[in-house]
Parts: C-alpha cells; structure tokens; sequence
C-alpha cells in the first residue's frame, strides 16, 4: 500500500488531504444518522466520540483507497 | 475570547453561569470571607489547568510541526494558541470555521501570485483590498464564521510577508504556512475537546429559562401595573439578555451533535423571545391609552386568563404556553380594545411557546418539536462594516508603506501585526482602542518573557522535553491569567504573540540583535494597528443607534408603499437583528422608535391580504400610502373611516371574528403612531 502526491497546476499536496476531507464528509453523515436515531444523546463526551470516529472512518478509508490504488 | 465581565470590585470567582471566572461585588466578599482560601484554590484551579492545557495544545502542534520538519514551526503553536479557548464550544467550532478561513486566505494567496507575477505594488494593493473585503464581510457575519472571513484575510498577510522576500518559493511557503496553521488549529481542538466536556448547553438551559421566567413576569408586571417606569427600563434588559444567547448557542451547538443539528429550534426560540417582548410592549401601549378603569378592568380580564402558576415556573413548559395561546385566540367579544389586548397577549404567549420548545431541545431533545428557520443574513447596518474596511485598507496600507519607504528588515513583521490587531479587534467596536491598548502591554509582556527564557534558560537545552517544560513556565502562567476577566484584555493578546516571539525552529538561533528587531516589529504592528483604530473611530454608539431608527422607518416606509413584499418572518428577523445591533448606550426614545417599528410592520403585512379586493381594500391601500408619506392626519383619518365602514358591516355577514381582527390591528398601527407622532410623521429623506 503506498501513495503519490497529487499534482495540482504544479502544486504537490499530500494524498491525505483529499482522503481527510471525505473521512470528515462521511463522518458528519454518520453524526446526522446518529442525531436522527437518538444514539447520539446517548455519548458521554460528544467531541471525544465524533474524534474516534473520523479516526476510525479515515483509518478505513486509507485502507480501502491503498487497495484500491487509486493514488498509486 | 474569554467573555469579559468586568466588576473589578472584589475577588475572582469561577461562575458556573457564565462559564468562566468573574469578580464577585464587594458585599459578596464580606460573606464569604470566612471561606476565602478554599474560593481562591476553587477559582485558581480552573484557571491553571486552562494554562496546563494551553501548554499542551502549543507542545502538540509544535512536536506535530518539527515532526513534519516545517520551517516556521512557530506558526503552528501561535495558531493553536489562538484556538485554545476556555469554552469548548467555542474550541471546536472555531476550529472549524479556522480551517475553511484558512483555505480560503490560502489560495487567495496562490491566486494573487498566480495574477501579479513580479508585480509587488499590484500584489501589495492586491492584498490591503482582499484584508479589507474579509474585514469587510467578517463585520457583516456573526460569532465563529466570522472569525473564519477574519482568518482569511490574516493568513493572506501571514502569507504574504512571508513570500514577498522570496516571491519563486510561493506555492511551497503557502503549502507550509497552510498546514503549520492547520496542524495548530487540530492541536488546540484536540486537546481542548478532548480534556473537557464543556457546560456550554448547561449554561444556555439556565440563560433561556431564566429568560422564559422574568419575561413572563415582565408581561404579568404590566397588567398588574400598566403605568410603572420600570417597564421599558425592564424590556431593554430583556432585549439586551435575548440578544445576548445567540453566542451561547454557537457554543452549545459546537459541544453537542444533537444541537447543532437542530439549532433552528433554538433560533426560533430566540425568536420566540422577542415576539414576547414585543406582544407584551403592545398590551403595555393599549392599556397606557385608555381610561385608568377601563384599563384596570382589562388587565384584570387578561391576568384572569393566566394560571397562576404561570410565570413562577409553568411557562417554561411549551403545553401551558399553547393552552394559554388557544384560550386568548377563543375569547369571542365585540369589544375591539379587548380583541387587540387578547391577540397581543396570544403573541407573548405564542413567543414563549416557542422559547419553550428550546429549552425542551436542551433538557429532554426527544420531546422538542423541530422548526424551519430559513437561514436569512440579515445585516442591521452596514456602516460599521465599510468603517472597518476602510480602516484595514488605510491602516495596513500605511504600514506597507513605512516598510517600502525606510527598507525596515523587520518592517514586514510591523505589517503583519497591524493587520491582525486591526482586522481582530475591529469588531469589538467602542472596546477597540481600549483593546488594542491590552494588545500592546500584553505584547511588551510576552516579548520580555520570551526574551528571558530564550536566552537565559532555552539557550542550554537541547531536548523538545525541555523546549516543552520551559514553554509551560511562561504558558501556563500567561494562560491562568487570559481567563481571569480584568487581565484578560491583557494576558489574552500575550498569550497568541508569545509563540511568534519566542519563535522555536528545528535548529534554534539565539540572536539577541535579530530577536530585538523582531519584537520591535511585533509591537510597532501593534501599536500601528492600534493608533489607527483611534485615528479612524467606529462611528459613535448615538450615531449607530439612530442610523439603526432611520433605517428601521424607511424600511418601514418601503413597506408600506409595497415597494418591498417582505414577509412576516424576514420583517420581524430584520426588526429583531437591529434591536441585537442597539448598541447599550442608545437613548430610550430610540430604542422605544425603533421597537414600535415592529408592530406596525407586521399589522402592514397581516392587512396585505385585505388590500387586494373591495372598498375596504383600497382604503387599506389608501393608509398604507399615507403612512409611507410621513402623512399623519391622512393616516388618523383613514383609520377612523376604515374602523367605522368595518364596523358597519352586519354580523350577519360571515367572517365576524377576522374583521375584529383586522380592527383590533388598526387599532394596534393608530397606537403605535400616535405613540411616536413626530416619529412616523416625519418627512421620508
């Protein structure tokens, strides 16, 4: 699993960047779903557990983007 | 910004309320002297784990930024230090708004190279309009997203001094001082996130329903005296302390999902709060009106209607609020003077309602009933907005000029700061120049500190251990003292301008002469900043308070001429945005003018559907154009006519209640009027 820069008119800019991006998107999908189901009243420490979270979502997310090799 | 509460009068104690730490009054002192060592460790614990956590943000970011072997690493921790706050709400989503503030200034930067290539002045004029227009706009938006057009406009200073002496290295130092000041923003959010679960929606639940108790209160003040001074004196508090949630909602919302997934609810309570307030100054106008008796009598029926546990606790429930709005909706009577006392009282009733919805969002969500609240940026006032602007461009531009004209080495540092002071204490209005005096004694502070500890402790250590502790020495000090409201104006500025001073890079320079040159620069920035927020003021509180009246009536004028169809919800949004804009210090008559704008606008737009058809609709026609003409003695007469053709009307006929209704909405416009004649009579400019 390995990723490239991703080249912008010249500019290099890490490939996390886009994959944090779409973790947080996803993420705050998820938080909608939670509000909506009323899990998230059930959190003790709401920014502890929306952290651990996005660590989980974009965690998987680089997993499945180095599989995928898209940035490759 | 830590909130100020200023009572220099006695000691410092943490407020449960308010959040933060506050100086209690000096009777309080004499009660409690007795305990007085146990306050001050209650009150200094607090405060030094804000230090303790302040420490660790900056560390954070600085480890992250060395880790990254960025160049100015330095930038990481100022950012995180301005994101430390403490209220966590305030942390997260400023943090947030910081990001996007970021980016934006980010690729304005690349945009503005990209477009004056080897063109400095172009550049350079380039940069004073974009600062300008994000002060611009940063003025026109409220709490944390204003803070992110502010950032935007700052990181393209940062940015820009940065590149000007290597302007080929631009796309590389913009992607650096992009992520130091993102990798800052991260560290302050996680580490203030992460060490406290924040009270923000405690304090917002005790704010509101304390709001929802005195309002009704306030209401059932005036029935039981109609005539009492203490009325209007009563209201504007009330005005002051609603206004005064909109922060404590942004807050809330940023420590709770839930929250800020439906904080319409808790718009619309705001909301709700002001048509209250309003409901009840109409009830209040009609009852000062009439005979004493008949006054007495009517206040009487309505205090009648109210349950009696209504304002000691039960109108903070949303059931008893809406039993009481249905009971005044079916009282039938010919009577048009009690018609027009029961529809306003309905309206408190109908605010307090929705005010109850809120704080049922806060205690038990399940139970809370979602809203809609468009999201509608309504601006009171754009003057103080443009004032801001111009003085950014003239007071940015001037430093930009000192540093052409004598090639200054740390001139650079001098324009960057003058653009932060300005563009960051722009919006705190009459406060500014007071603040910038703080943000100039806080600077001298941190320059010495960081002078002292570089170059006498710093200088035989080697380890990021001991870059770390030896932080913590000055930090967690400076940071105990930014929450504690009286040195707050001071210690808060000194905490965001220690970093930049003391400067750690990854191979650190002790250079006495270099340090003084940039100190130098720092506090000239800020000092420049500074004489410009007195040299060109924020026009005076009675100025703003009055263009806030004028702009109120010709609105109100456009209005009634038709020639704007606003709706019931946008005209009470833009009423109630200049009643938060009033500044403390505005007179009673313009504050009084200012609320009577809001009846009278919405009878306008309630009667709107009756003007289209018939004899009674060109009258209604007819009165409208009078009361856009400033034409009083037409307006009286009409009302006379229309009341009588109205009344005149058979019984028989179908729709009695409606034109009682529309009577009693006549009547409601007459008093209004005839409360402020030279007010509504007044020649349209």
């Amino acid at each position: 699993m390995s990723f490239v820069e991703i080249n912008i008119l010249g500019v290099l800019i890490s490939p996390l960047v886009p994959l944090m991006a779409l973790a947080f998107a996803i993420t705050m999908i998820l938080r909608v779903i939670a509000v909506e189901l009323g899990l998230a009243r059930r959190v003790w420490h709401p920014a502890l557990f929306e952290f651990s979270v996005f660590l989980i979502v974009l965690s998987a997310t680089v997993v499945i983007f180095g599989h995928l090799k898209i940035y490759h | 910004m830590a909130p100020l509460h200023l009572n220099p009068s006695g000691p410092i104690r943490h407020d449960a309320r308010l959040g933060c730490a506050r100086w209690l009054p000096m009777d309080a002192v004499a009660h409690e002297k007795s305990s007085g060592i146990a306050n001050v460790f209650v009150t200094a614990v607090p405060a030094l784990l804000f230090g303790v956590r302040l420490t660790a943000a900056v560390s954070l970011a600085l480890f992250t930024a060395f880790y990254l072997e960025l160049d100015a690493p330095y930038w990481a921790g100022t950012s995180a230090a301005i994101v430390c706050q403490p209220v966590v709400g305030s942390s997260l989503l400023k943090g947030v708004y910081r990001l996007v503030g970021t980016l934006v200034g980010t690729i304005a930067a690349l945009a503005l190279t990209a477009v004056f290539p080897q063109e400095r002045a172009g550049f350079l004029f380039a940069m004073l309009l974009w600062a300008a227009a994000c002060s611009f706009v940063s003025t026109l938006l409220k709490n944390f997203a204003a803070y992110g057009a502010m950032l935007a406009g700052y990181t393209l200073i940062i940015i820009a001094s940065s590149v000007i002496p290597q302007p080929d290295q631009i796309f590389q130092i913009a992607m650096n001082r992009a992520s130091e000041i993102s990798i800052g923003i991260a560290s302050g959010t996680l580490v203030i996130a992460l060490t406290s679960l924040g009270d923000s929606p405690q304090r917002l639940e005790m704010l509101l329903s304390e709001l929802i108790e005195e309002t009704a209160r306030h209401f059932e003040g005036i029935l039981a005296e109609p005539w009492s001074a203490a009325g209007p004196e009563k209201r504007r508090m009330l005005i002051k302390r609603t206004a005064d949630l909109i922060p404590v909602i942004d807050q809330a919302a940023g420590e709770s999902p839930e929250i800020m997934q439906r904080r319409a609810i808790l718009r619309v309570a705001v909301d709700g709060l002001f048509a209250a307030i309003s409901g009840a100054r109409i009830v209040e106008t009609h009852l000062r009106g009439l005979p004493s008796d008949e006054a007495n009598h009517i206040a009487a029926e309505i205090a009648d209607v109210l349950p009696p546990e209504w304002s000691p606790g039960a109108a903070l429930y949303r059931d008893f609020d809406a039993a009481l709005v249905r009971k005044f909706m079916a009282i039938k009577t010919n009577d048009v003077s009690w018609r027009l006392a029961a529809d306003a009282s309905a309206e408190v009733a109908t605010g307090l309602e929705a005010a109850a919805n809120g704080l049922a969002l806060l205690r038990d969500p399940r139970t809370a009933r979602d809203a809609v609240r468009m999201p509608n940026v309504i601006v009171a006032d754009y003057l103080p907005a443009l004032v801001n602007a111009i003085r950014v461009f003239i007071g940015v531009g001037i430093a930009v000029l000192f540093w052409i004209v004598t090639q200054w080495p740390a001139g650079l540092y001098a324009v960057m700061f003058s653009g932060i002071t300005i563009m960051l204490l722009s919006p705190l209005l009459d406060l500014s120049s007071k603040a910038a005096l703080g943000q100039v004694v806080g600077t001298l502070i941190a320059a010495v500190v960081a002078g002292l500890l570089k170059f006498t402790v710093l200088i035989n250590h080697e380890t990021f251990l001991a870059l770390s502790l030896i932080l913590s020495l000055a930090l967690v000090p400076i940071g105990a003292l930014s929450v504690v409201p009286l040195f707050a104006p001071v210690f808060i500025p000194a905490t965001v301008n220690f970093m930049p001073l003391f400067a750690p890079t990854n191979v650190m320079t002790f250079d006495p002469q270099n340090y003084l040159n940039t100190a130098l620069g720092l506090v000239a920035g800020c000092v420049a900043g500074g004489i410009a927020l007195v040299l060109i003021p924020h026009p005076s509180p009675a100025h703003r308070a009055q263009r806030l009246v004028d702009l109120s009536i010709r609105d109100l004028r456009r209005l009634a001429a038709g020639r704007r169809r606003w709706t019931f919800t946008q005209w009470q949004g833009r009423i109630y945005s200049r009643l938060a804009a009033l500044p403390e210090e505005a007179d009673p008559v313009q504050r009084s003018r200012l609320v009577s704008t809001l009846p009278v606008g919405v009878q306008l737009i309630r009667l709107r559907p009756l003007s289209k058809h018939g004899r009674i609709g060109a009258e209604i026609r007819d009165f409208s154009d009078a009361l856009a003409a400033g034409d009083l003695p037409r307006v009286r007469h009409i009302l006379k006519v229309l009341d009588k053709e109205i009344a005149s009307i058979p019984e028989s006929e179908p729709g009695v209640r409606g034109r009682m209704r529309a009577r009693a909405m006549l009547l409601a416009v007459a008093e209004a009027v005839a409360r402020s004649t030279d007010f509504f009579g007044s020649q349209p400019t």
